[in-house]
């Protein structure tokens, strides 16, 4: 089974949250947007260790946006869930809360109203009752039974690691070493138990032990009385056969240490690690079918790379059985697991099955919305492109509020300074420039629409036998626009544009789109424009052969006669990249290109 | 974990009593589809509870669960109480009810939307009043006439129920009068935002036969069927079986004996039980050995029978006896012989015998009357359990409040029944009415402080009623339309024992024993005396014309000869045959020949 929908009405940060999911869910979003409001929001309906006095909200757990809580205003946070037919355990649970109208999608849900008996506006918190039902009838009431076996676990953002894995009683060990004692021969303890009695005496049978240890128990006695004497005595552990397994620790570095002593990240990996045992262990005792495993902010002191791996291992492994399919012959069979994030980390990001992306971002008259790769309906090849696509550096943009999309490092290391020229931080505005490296800007802007982040793109002319290539380009990318933003007549916005006599008028109806075409390239644009002196100059930190050294004084000593072609080459020589690195310090004051100019314009008057 | 673990212990014990019965012990280790073809005072209904208790245990894992399929509901009753005994709690993984219920609750309820049985939003069932005014309207459109509606409800019935598919290009050609009139009167139904009795079984049939997704989730909630009484349950439950249990994968346990089919006029043919015990994917055990009746009645009743069987009782039975009883004069008089001469020889006989182990039963309600008079005269107290009871036996809450009763009477210091069974099952009753934990709650403080107040046998039956019905029942069942027709039973019940009634001097006690069942004679049809047994059974009227009756068609006197076969294995150690001299049914004539040419 999979949560294919999530619907929150009227809760904190939400007012109408209604956002298709693909089964695992990393929700990414700014602080404060409600993404742990969310968490809550799945808690309410899957989480058993939520006490019903915590099911309970009340007022202040109304969306702010409210102007009055009147007898029918309803917190309500909904569920979908699909592909429930496969596990007949899942099915047997799940099946009577089918829709009316869809036999293969399962609904959930956690309703907060006022008492029906209420005759007035409901003004305190016990004038509130929650139901919690499936399908669309009411009567179909859902409780303990059904998370009991589709359990939501939470490990919360400011989890204490370290301190679970050392108290026996919070240790996520503990399930699991009780349980692998219950086929123990209860001789066979009784024979270590004395083994370590034994150890015990032994060990306390030096005189200086001995008398440490009288010492103790004389000063308590002394400090006490006899009424309270506990009577202390020095020890490795209890000997108690039936308490062995208590007696058991997690250790590190071959022995060497105890779990205590790991790094804050080991402690957060060892704890994932039992945590994911148990649950393993739980549905395969048949205790749970199916389980949510919510992690806040799994990132918590992981190195980057670990993070990559470990979520990587988590998303491909666990979750979807060793070879991707459902575990066939060879590799681990896949636990019935859902894995819900949330995060801040770009790595994690770029690990995640792109169809569990969910962008969380706040609007000032309607709440919270939700924006998801599902939603998007992406075929499989689009799918495909996009994960390959999205490396760390470019995992980046799904946590960005803008995003300029340039073809290369140039324009990446650029635009920042241009904008800084134009009085403009992006960082500021949560703009970020990414590169496509090169002039694929489709499965970006796809993602980008699906997630409702507003960009531009910056792209060069680039002609060829008299038409220019970023004619064809930007077409595509109107197309894909148009039709996220729901238009219904993609056609004609396309032919608008393809009537347009000039390629002038074409690219001012394309603009339209954010989508910025120079007239040339980048370089030769600037070299055109204000900054002919300063690329020069860039170009002269560059030891280059005595033949370019000569071209490059030539054109150092009348830049207005330049071979476009012959510039560029050098400019390659250099690198393109560090070319442009170099020539952004000498960038300041000068007049920024204008199609730049209204791309980060357009961007920032959309952030 | 604990309790777990003596819950098993508990059908392990059980079941060592099944070991020395071969064919029981069979059963009980069968793995896949078993039909169990089960004779009179086989041990069925112990086979079944215990092989029920081990596949709970055993075969099937939460969340998953068992649907168990009784002929009515104190056969579920009688069920969910042997398997508590073994350790198993009522609700959760189990589901024990009729045909009709299961179809409601399980498929109807659930699913009538999804699965697109085109229903009206929040059906309701319809109770006697608005099914007889559906009746009505169709018949003013569709027939017409000055003849009362009501005489056409068995022959509409039997043609909704022969019709599982009314795909069939049959059911417009048969009889296009009928189906028009059948449609007409569903159509008044919806209409009114109903469904009928009839509809259960025959809607749910549709919507599983439509839809496969909701096969499948049948199969994971109830991977095994368990059927009891298979031969009396009729088309709607054999097709729902082929289709759940020989393709969806559901496992079929199935416990009936086609001698016992008595009930072909709701479309029940021991044809269905037949066919499936004689499939080759199917284990098909017969348990020969007849617990329950004397040797010599079991011998006798497959004279009744006509057929061998080859039934048996075990070898350290007792022998029973079969006696004749030709009478003079009619049934008043035969009535009197009954209670002033042949009770009293019984109790003479049989001097420690209780009267509730003594059961007068005939093939007509009619007959009842002249043996209760009879009765009443001489100052025996009966229970009947027939069509002019003072109350029908098969209703829930009457029966609940039988148990209310013995609670108030004594049962609040045995323990017998417990308080919290009653306060259940009293939630279960209302459960349109008690939602949630704070109502059941506010039902359980009512109930108990409403009965705590009454502890009294003395008390008059009509006080003690009509303050329950007042503190407990009347806000309830106004939610609770299921009960309709069962608070309409108690109306006319208080009525009848209230001031301007028939019935005098009704004390509590009586009441309550009613519910225990001790020391009065039963009165009951052949027809309610199903699945039940006692010391002495009299076959009161066994005459022709009554059984079987006149112009009885071959099928006709086929049923006959088994309902008098049903009525003579009642019996454990005497069976009385009373009859007119010069009109005995032919049963009778046969029994009498062969056990004369012995």
């Amino acid at each position: 089974m999979y949560l294919s929908r999530i619907r929150i009405e009227n809760f904190r940060n939400f007012r109408d949250l209604d956002v298709a999911l693909g089964g695992n869910i990393v929700i990414v979003g700014e602080n404060r947007v409600g993404k742990s409001n969310l968490l809550f929001g799945l808690r309410l309906i899957f989480d058993p260790a939520l006490s019903d006095s915590s099911r309970q909200l009340g007022l202040a757990d109304f969306w702010d946006g409210l102007e009055e809580i009147t007898a029918e205003t309803a917190i309500t946070v909904s569920v979908e869930i699909k592909d429930f037919e496969e596990d007949l355990d899942v099915l047997a649970v799940l099946t009577d809360y089918r829709l009316d109208d869809d036999p293969d999608t399962v609904r959930l849900t956690y309703q907060l109203r006022a008492q029906p008996s209420l005759d007035h506006a409901p003004a305190n918190d016990d004038d509130f009752s929650f139901v919690c039902f499936g399908g669309e009838d009411e009567a179909k009431r859902f409780g303990h039974d059904l998370r009991r076996r589709i359990t939501l676990d939470l490990l919360p953002a400011l989890r204490d690691a370290e301190g679970d894995l050392a108290a026996w009683r919070r240790s996520p060990l503990r399930p699991l070493v009780e349980d692998a004692f219950v086929g123990i021969d209860k001789e066979a303890l009784k024979g270590i138990s004395e083994k370590i009695a034994e150890a015990t005496a032994a060990a306390i049978d030096f005189d200086e032990v001995k008398a440490l240890e009288a010492s103790i128990a004389e000063l308590f006695l002394a400090m006490a009385g006899s009424k309270q004497d506990v009577h202390p005595s020095l020890g490795f552990s209890a000997t108690d056969a039936t308490r062995i397994n208590r007696q058991i620790r997690l250790l590190i570095d071959e022995g060497r240490r105890g779990v205590a002593d790991a790094s804050l990240g080991s402690a957060n990996l060892i704890f994932l690690t039992l945590k994911l045992l148990d649950l393993q262990r739980l549905i395969a005792a048949n205790k749970r079918d199916q389980s949510l495993l919510a992690i806040e902010e799994p990132e918590a002191h992981l190195h980057p790379h670990l993070q990559r791996l470990v979520y990587k291992h988590l998303f491909e492994a666990i979750v979807d059985g060793e070879d991707g399919a459902n575990g066939d012959v060879g590799g681990a069979a896949a636990v019935p697991l859902s894995v819900i994030l949330t995060t801040h980390s770009p790595h994690i990001a770029s690990v995640a099955p792109l169809e569990s992306l969910l962008l969380l971002r706040s609007h000032s008259n309607e709440g919270t919305k939700g924006y998801s790769v599902a939603e998007a309906d992406f075929t499989k090849a689009d799918t495909e492109d996009l994960e390959r696509y999205l490396d760390v550096t470019r995992a980046d943009m799904v946590f960005a509020r803008g995003v300029i999309l340039v073809e290369g490092d140039a324009e990446r290391f650029l635009i920042p300074a241009f904008a800084e020229d134009m009085g403009i931080s992006l960082d500021e505005h949560g703009v970020s420039v990414c590169s496509v490296a090169g002039t694929n800007f489709q499965p970006y802007a796809k993602l980008l629409c699906a997630l409702g982040i507003p960009f531009s793109v910056i792209t060069d002319y680039d002609e060829v036998d008299e038409t220019p290539r970023a004619y064809n380009r930007a077409l595509k990318l109107v197309r894909i626009i148009d039709e996220a933003s729901g238009g219904d007549d993609t056609d004609a916005v396309i032919k608008t544009i393809t009537k347009k006599k000039t390629w002038g008028e074409t690219f001012a109806e394309i603009q339209k789109f954010g989508i910025f075409v120079n007239w040339s390239t980048l370089e030769t644009e600037l070299f055109e424009g204000d900054y002919a002196q300063e690329m020069i100059n860039t170009l002269h930190e560059h030891n280059f052969s005595a033949k370019r050294k000569a071209t490059l004084n030539a054109l150092a000593a009348n830049p207005t006669d330049f071979d476009a072609d012959e510039l560029l080459k050098m400019i390659e020589q250099m690198g393109k990249g560090r070319f442009a690195q170099r020539l952004a310090t000498r960038a300041t004051g000068k007049l920024v290109p204008k199609y730049i100019e209204e791309a980060i314009n357009h961007v920032i008057g959309l952030v | 974990m604990s309790s777990a673990s003596s819950d098993h212990s508990l059908y392990l014990r059980a079941a060592e009593d099944l070991r020395s019965n071969e064919r029981q012990w069979q059963a009980y280790q069968s793995t896949g589809h078993c039909v169990l073809l089960a004779g009179p005072g086989s041990g069925k209904t112990k086979t079944l509870t215990i092989k029920l208790a081990r596949m709970l245990n055993e075969d099937v894992d939460e969340p998953r669960g068992i649907a168990c399929i009784t002929y009515n509901n104190e056969c579920a009753r009688e069920l969910e109480n042997r398997l508590e005994a073994l350790g198993i709690a009522p609700g959760g993984r189990v589901f024990i009810g009729t045909v009709h219920s299961f179809s409601l609750t399980q498929i109807l309820l659930p699913y009538a939307k999804v699965a697109g049985l085109g229903l009206p939003d929040s059906f309701t069932v319809a109770n006697r009043q608005q099914a007889r005014a559906a009746l009505a309207a169709a018949h003013a459109n569709v027939i017409g006439g000055p003849e009362n509606p009501q005489n056409w409800e068995m022959r509409l019935g039997r043609h909704r129920r022969r019709f599982l598919n009314r795909e069939l290009p049959e059911w417009q050609t048969l009889d296009p009068q009928l189906t028009a009139f059948v449609e007409a009167y569903e159509a008044e139904l919806r209409a009114a935002g109903l469904i009928d009795f009839d509809d259960m079984p025959l809607l749910a049939v549709r919507a599983l036969a439509e839809n496969r997704w909701l096969r499948t989730a049948m199969v994971a909630k109830y991977p095994i069927l368990a059927v009891d009484e298979y031969q009396d349950l009729g088309r709607a439950l054999h097709r729902m079986v082929m289709g759940l249990c020989f393709s969806a994968g559901m496992r079929l346990f199935a416990v009936g004996d086609v001698d016992q089919s008595i009930y072909g006029f709701t479309g029940a043919t021991p044809e269905l039980l037949r066919r499936l015990s004689e499939r080759d994917d199917v284990e098909t055990l017969r348990l020969g050995l007849n617990y329950r009746c004397g040797s010599r009645i079991v011998s006798a009743s497959e004279y009744v029978l006509g057929e061998e069987r080859g039934y048996e009782a075990p070898h350290d039975a007792h022998e029973g006896t079969v006696y004749f009883h030709p009478c003079t004069g009619g049934y008043a008089e035969q009535a009197r012989y009954l209670i002033e001469e042949l009770i009293p020889e019984i109790r003479e006989r049989r001097p420690d015998i209780n009267l509730g182990e003594i059961a007068a039963l005939y093939p007509a309600a009619f007959l009842g009357n002249e043996l209760a008079n009879a009765a009443a005269e001489h100052g025996y107290s009966v229970i009947r359990t027939d069509g002019n009871a003072l109350y029908p036996r098969g209703s829930k809450l009457m029966r609940w409040l039988e148990q209310c009763a013995m609670w108030c009477c004594g049962g609040w210091r045995s323990g017998a029944p417990r308080l919290s069974r009653v306060v259940s099952e009293g939630a279960r009753l209302f459960h349109e009415a008690i939602t949630d934990e704070d109502e059941r709650l506010a039902f359980q403080r009512d109930l108990t402080a409403a009965l705590w107040d009454r502890r009294d046998e003395t008390v008059d039956l009509h006080d003690w009623l009509t303050a329950l019905h007042d503190d407990i029942i009347r806000s309830r069942v106004s939610l609770t339309r299921s009960l309709d027709d069962e608070y309409v039973t108690l109306n006319n019940f208080l009525t009848r024992i209230g001031p301007a009634g028939d019935v005098d001097d009704f004390p509590l006690a009586e009441f309550a024993g009613i519910g225990s069942g001790l020391d009065r004679i039963n009165l009951s049809t052949l027809h309610s005396a199903k699945g039940r047994e006692f010391d002495v059974v009299i076959l009161f009227g066994a005459e022709e014309g009554r059984l079987p009756r006149n112009y009885a068609t071959e099928n006709d006197l086929r049923e006959a000869r088994r309902l008098f076969y049903v009525g003579f294995t009642r019996a454990r150690h005497e069976i009385h045959l009373m009859y007119g001299q010069h009109n005995p049914s032919r049963f009778v004539t046969e029994v009498q020949d062969r056990l004369e040419g012995e």
